[in-house]
């Protein structure tokens, strides 16, 4: 795949994808390329943001109320968390616990520790905890990427 | 695969005994041991039924699942022994006996199976890593 990056006056960003035939690597592409595009609403102190999914590191839903986190922000969503689990299917995401969905591409390793426990270490060295019922869920979705290319 | 193929001649080894059991005592009369074996299937039904109810309630903490799952089958089985006749009230410790290796068993493999399958998921992290992936860098273009 060759990539081409032109500085311009616009001030989107445009994104074309030349294929010769539509597989499942161009559909790929395609969907990383929306993921970018596709965003959620989140509240921090009373301002409402637009988050980019690509943005978010992981969502957590904590005393019944939904947080999405991002490289150093939290930010409120009005959303519960299995709304998430149902719309972020396809883009990478995947549940690691009860209340937490993760962003595949910030998962740096998973530890097993010592009281049976699990954890992660996203790329931004933040720690959060994987439940063990979750690991076949993980497996699956780090494994359909070899089907999807 | 193996396990699959393990999982299959278990079925198949069931079904013989219910068989061979249910014929024998039709041929000859005698239904004891095969009540018996007809409230085996009975019991592990039951537990297979409260295993996938105690499925629904996870925890973070893996050990606290299979201790509450344990003490469950404990009381199901105890219970049922009871009914059955299979144990006297003051023998009811043998319960313990019966099911406490089949749990240890089953949790050390388990054990061995996580870990495997940690190295599974974070050699594909590596891999993914590799292959440029991954979210290197993110941008707070919120």
């Amino acid at each position: 795949m060759k990539v081409l990056m032109e500085q311009r006056e616009e001030r989107e960003i445009e994104v074309v994808i030349r294929y010769q035939k539509m597989n499942d690597e161009v559909k790929k592409l395609l969907r990383k390329v929306e993921s970018c595009n596709y965003r959620v609403s989140g509240d921090d102190n009373g301002r409402q943001y637009q988050i980019s999914i690509y943005d978010i590191y992981y969502i957590e839903s904590v005393d019944k109320k939904t947080f999405l986190y991002t490289k150093d922000q939290v930010f409120r969503s009005e959303l519960k968390l299995y709304h998430f689990v149902q719309e972020l299917k396809g883009y990478d995401f995947v549940q690691v616990s009860k209340s937490c969905i993760l962003n595949l591409d910030v998962l740096k390793h998973i530890m097993n520790l010592y009281n049976s426990r699990m954890e992660a270490t996203l790329i931004n060295n933040e720690k959060i905890t994987v439940s063990r019922t979750y690991l076949p869920a993980i497996k699956t979705a780090l494994c359909k990427e070899d089907y999807e290319i | 695969m193996i396990k699959n193929l393990i999982k299959k001649s278990l079925i198949v080894a069931a079904l013989i005994t219910i068989a061979v059991y249910t014929i024998s005592a039709i041929l000859n009369g005698d239904w004891n041991d095969t009540y018996f074996i007809w409230k085996l299937f009975i019991l592990s039904g039951l537990i297979c039924v409260l295993q996938l109810f105690l499925n629904r309630f996870k925890s973070e903490y893996y050990l606290l699942e299979v201790l509450v799952e344990y003490f469950a089958v404990i009381m199901m089985v105890g219970a049922s022994g009871l009914l059955y006749g299979w144990f006297r009230l003051q023998d009811l410790w043998q319960v313990f006996v019966y099911v406490t290796p089949v749990y240890v068993v089953s949790y050390l493999l388990d054990l061995s199976r996580t870990r495997k399958e940690l190295d599974f998921i974070n050699e594909r992290i590596k891999k993914r890593s590799k292959e440029g992936i991954v979210n290197e860098e993110v941008n707070d273009n919120v």
